[in-house]
């Protein structure tokens, strides 16, 4: 990949209006701040309303990005995570994560045996994330969808890390008993 | 490393031994080379983490129409006069806020008759006026002895 195709040349460009590189950017992270707010969210055209936003923050404020300060996938999932905490701020009182399609999926990653398509795989984990806390979703899909790492994940969540690991300690203690038939299985 | 150790550090690091401290790597090769239950719950662990780190998918076709049209759609905001100035002004608020609360303390002060006048004022004051331009004597360079 050329130097001129990386984020803080891109973003260059886009302070300066170029939208050839907006969309190249986005092209390129797009479709991981999609998958970081459909595990936050547990909802995709929330989900895909998130990713407008975040952007169209992009698009706006490129001309404020100071090169050197931090990686654009990390700043990009920090406004994911507050955007989709914010926006459940705003639900929750409309919209538990527990919904009934979340419950039936967990009744049946109790009850898998044998061979498991990999959609079905997929539909399963996803139900189980979907039933956690919200803040404990955001560390699970920043640390494991963003690839972040812990200490990548405290930024963006605004946590300490030791407050971030703990997030993941009980997110991946609920997860492993309410997935344990789905890991028995595992080929 | 003890089981129960075991199963704190699995759950705070994950199945993937280098995310865990380095002191802490020794002993767990040493559990894991001695313990099936371990191997077992590592395992598990390990396909927990798999099953998370599903790649992501290719963008909705509406969602990818949406993106592309935010450079028409949405106006840029244009930050770099405001940017290049922020810290002066910031720095022009903060004095002027001293110097502001400076002047009501000194009203106050004198309007309270607190602060007493200096019985020498006039020598105050020109003492105050060599400080402010200096005084003819001031810039005379000092005699340091020697010769010239």
């Amino acid at each position: 990949m050329q130097d001129a195709d990386t984020d803080e040349v891109l973003l260059r460009r886009i302070a300066g209006g170029d939208a050839p590189a907006f969309r190249q950017l986005a092209a390129r992270h797009a479709p991981r701040v999609l998958a970081v707010a459909r595990r936050t969210l547990g909802d995709g055209a929330e989900a895909e309303d998130i990713v407008q936003e975040v952007f169209v923050r992009l698009w706006q404020h490129a001309g404020r990005w100071q090169p050197g300060r931090a990686q654009l996938a990390t700043w990009l999932h920090r406004v994911t995570v507050n955007l989709c905490l914010n926006h459940l701020q705003r639900v929750r009182n409309r919209t538990e994560p527990l919904d009934a399609e979340a419950l039936e999926a967990t009744a049946a990653a109790d009850s898998v045996e044998g061979d498991v398509s990999a959609a079905e795989r997929r539909r399963l984990v996803h139900a189980a994330v979907a039933q956690l806390p919200a803040r404990q979703r955001a560390a699970v899909a920043l640390f494991y969808t963003a690839g972040a790492s812990t200490a990548e994940a405290a930024v963006a969540l605004e946590l300490s890390v030791k407050a971030t690991e703990s997030l993941l300690v009980r997110a991946r203690r609920k997860l492993r008993e309410r997935l344990a038939a789905l890991l028995e299985v595992e080929p | 490393m003890n089981p129960e150790r075991f199963e704190q550090d699995l759950l705070r690091y994950g199945a993937e031994p280098d995310n865990w401290p380095w002191l802490r790597r020794a002993g767990l090769r040493r559990l894991l080379g001695r313990s099936p239950e371990a191997r077992a719950r590592l395992q598990r662990m390990r396909a927990l983490e798999r099953a998370l780190k599903a790649e992501p998918e290719p963008l909705p076709a509406g969602l990818q129409q949406r993106l592309d049209a935010i450079p028409r759609q949405f106006p840029q905001q244009v930050f770099a006069d405001r940017d290049a100035t922020a810290p002066d002004r910031r720095l022009l608020r903060i004095g002027l806020g001293w110097a502001l609360a400076c002047g009501v303390a000194g009203v106050g002060i004198g309007a309270s008759g607190w602060w007493p006048a200096p019985v020498e004022y006039d020598a105050a004051v020109a003492f105050a006026a060599d400080l402010a331009v200096g005084s003819p004597d001031a810039w005379r360079a000092p005699d340091l002895g020697g010769e010239p």
